[in-house]
This record gives C-alpha cells, sequence and structure tokens, in this order.
C-alpha cells in the first residue's frame, strides 16, 4: 500500500510534540498508518468512531476535563461532522485540531472521491475555519505546531489537509 | 416486543433526576443533553458539575465519552432524551468497544419528541433502547420498570465500574425551570468544576 510511512511517521510525531493525549479515527487509506501508530502507542487513548461527528463531541469532552485532542477524518467525514462543528464547536468555543485527508484534489482516481474534493475548501472558508495544507514534510512540524496554537488561542476549529503529495506515494 | 404506551408504566423525569442528584458526590459531572433532559437537570438541582447542553442534538454521549476518556478516575453520567440518542445511534458502539468504566449513560424515553410537539419517535412504535444498547456491548443495560429499580440501577451504576445504560421510560410532563442560555458562562463553570485552571 502506497501510503507514505515515513511521512505519516512525521505527522504521529508532530502530534505527540503537541502533547496530545486523545485521537478520534474512523479509517480511510491514507489514515492507515497514522491510525497505527496510535494504536500501537500506550500513551494515547485511540477512539475508533461509528461516525466523525462522534468525533467533535469526545474532542469537546476532553477539552473540558483538560485533555489535547486531534481528529482523523477524511474530508467526506468533515462533511459528516459539520452539525456538531457549528453547533458544538463554535458555540461553546471548543478547541479542535482536525487532520483531514484530503481526497478528491489533482490525481485522484476514485470518483466517489470527487465530489466531497471539491466542496471541502469552500466549506471551510463558509464556516469560518482556519486550514492550511499538509503536503511537503518541510512543513509538517511547524504547521501542525502553528495550527494547534492558533485552535487553542482562538478556542475554535482548525484544519489541516493532508495532501496527496505529501500521504501518497505514487 | 416493543414496549408501547399500554404496556408500561411512565416514570416522572423530574422525579427521578432528583433521585439522581441525591446519589451522587459533588465530583460527579453530569451532562444533560438538549431539551428537558437538562431543564430537569437545572431545575432538580444546579451545581458546578452540570453541563447543559444548547444545540447540538445528538452530542451528549459523545461528550461524556471524551470526559469519561480524559479523567478515567471521575464518574461521569449523561442524561439524554431518547430522540437525541437515535440521532447518533452508533455512538453506543464506540461506547461499548471503548468500554470506560466511569461512565453511565440515563436515557429519558418518552417516546417522543416532546419540545417539538410529541410526535412519536421509534422508541414508541418499534425500537428497544436498552435492547439496543446491549447489543453495542454496553453489557449492563436495562430499563427499570419502578422508582425503586431506576435507583437500583443507578447505584449499581455508580458501584460496578463499567458502561451502564439505563433507558427509563418517563411521562411527558415539562420541566419547571431552564439553566441560563449562555453557553461560554455554562462551560467555564463546568471546566471549574473539572478542575480546570482558567486564566
Amino acid at each position: 500500500m502506497p501510503v507514505s510511512v515515513s511521512n505519516s511517521e512525521l505527522i504521529y510525531g508532530s502530534l505527540k510534540s503537541c502533547e496530545i493525549d486523545l485521537m478520534s479515527a474512523l479509517p480511510e487509506t491514507w489514515l492507515v498508518h497514522l491510525i497505527r501508530m496510535a494504536d500501537d502507542d500506550p500513551e494515547m487513548t485511540l477512539v475508533r468512531l461509528a461516525k466523525e461527528e462522534e468525533g467533535v463531541g469526545i474532542s469537546a469532552g476532553a477539552h473540558l476535563a483538560g485533555v489535547k485532542s486531534a481528529m482523523l477524518m477524511q474530508n467526506h467525514g468533515f462533511l459528516a461532522s459539520i452539525n456538531g462543528i457549528v453547533s458544538l464547536a463554535h458555540l461553546y468555543k471548543i478547541p479542535l485540531l482536525m487532520l483531514i485527508s484530503y481526497r478528491g484534489e489533482f490525481g485522484e482516481r476514485d470518483p466517489w472521491q470527487t465530489q466531497g474534493g471539491g466542496v471541502t475548501v469552500p466549506l471551510l472558508d463558509s464556516l469560518g475555519i482556519p486550514y492550511d495544507r499538509l503536503d511537503d514534510p518541510h512543513h509538517v512540524q511547524s504547521r501542525i505546531r502553528k495550527a494547534q496554537h492558533l485552535a487553542d488561542a482562538a478556542l475554535k476549529p482548525v484544519a489541516l489537509l493532508l495532501c496527496r503529495d505529501l500521504m501518497w506515494e505514487e | 416486543m416493543a414496549l408501547t404506551s399500554a404496556n408500561i408504566q411512565r416514570m416522572s423525569r423530574a422525579d427521578l433526576t432528583s433521585r439522581v442528584l441525591g446519589m451522587v458526590d459533588d465530583d460527579t459531572a453530569i451532562i444533560g443533553g438538549i431539551g428537558n433532559a437538562g431543564f430537569d437537570l437545572f431545575s432538580a438541582g444546579d451545581r458546578p458539575g452540570n453541563f447543559y447542553m444548547l444545540g447540538s442534538m445528538g452530542m451528549a454521549v459523545p461528550i461524556g465519552l471524551g470526559l469519561a476518556l480524559a479523567q478515567p478516575e471521575r464518574t461521569v453520567i449523561v442524561m439524554e432524551g431518547e430522540g437525541s440518542v437515535l440521532m447518533t445511534l452508533g455512538t453506543l458502539a464506540t461506547v461499548g468497544r471503548e468500554a470506560p468504566p466511569n461512565l453511565t449513560i440515563i436515557v429519558w424515553d418518552n417516546a417522543q419528541w416532546q419540545l417539538t410537539g410529541g410526535q412519536t419517535t421509534a422508541t414508541g412504535v418499534a425500537t428497544d433502547l436498552s435492547v439496543v444498547a446491549q447489543g453495542c456491548g454496553i453489557a449492563n443495560s436495562n430499563a427499570p420498570t419502578n422508582e425503586t429499580e431506576f435507583e437500583q440501577a443507578v447505584r449499581y451504576a455508580l458501584d460496578a465500574p463499567s458502561p451502564h445504560a439505563i433507558v427509563a421510560h418517563i411521562d411527558a410532563e415539562p420541566a419547571s425551570g431552564r439553566p441560563h442560555d449562555d453557553p461560554i458562562v455554562t462551560k467555564y463553570q463546568f471546566m471549574q468544576a473539572m478542575g480546570q485552571q482558567l486564566e
């Protein structure tokens, strides 16, 4: 499976250095190594979801309890989370660190990923969610750290888009 | 056989909420779901460890799960209406899978979306949420049929480390009061009760 192990390790290590102690996830191909690393890490609480919107509530509960968390999801999972993001995270000023695998961009071969890919960034914009791309290993660590700083300072959701050039080795 | 209004005795949500508050200590976190679940929690006894949901229907159980995982020494109770539980039904499977020993879900089931005019939910026709919870791996799941059984179930939930689900069939009496509606005030009061230092 040509999902990049080294870049997944880079992302996971960056999350650990941000003192993330809890992650929620729903499997998707590009996230396979990240989820396995969280599963293998005795210091990480990994919550395997039935649907991504649950992760918004779980991260909110963790925040209320003083624990930093991250959410691993595909962009269609972001679409499935929007009411929780708006009605819970925005309403109660809950920081969310969302790592969204950005399917459906240039290079996508699966027709079923393309619709969600086309609306991901417009939805982030319309929801007022700050986001940045992770598409080069050189900026992974700094962008994850900066994203978490903004989420904690603004007390709002932020998104990092895990892009094909970083996650997939053709 | 689905329980119908003809063959079950319905209890008072306000009364049962008061009974729970009489059984827990100050450190217990209670998440009150949207609508009458939270309203009755407030009316029965406002306390720093109460978190009142506004909006975000279906998120009370996930919030309780996140809290229970983040503070495993703390007892966490979620009080949620059946309409909200039905909206995020998959989260019962997530609770069953993660199996936090300190989380109890109390479902107030009056078989209707009460605040919107009393339209019948699936539990009034076909669905038994205590069986659903059990099927999702929440082994300690039951549906007490009277107040004594309810108190026994709550006592067992507080004593036995396991996720618990208690589905209480309640009437449709509206709550007598409502909490203040500023979500940020609610949040910070609750976070202080959870031991968070606030700037």
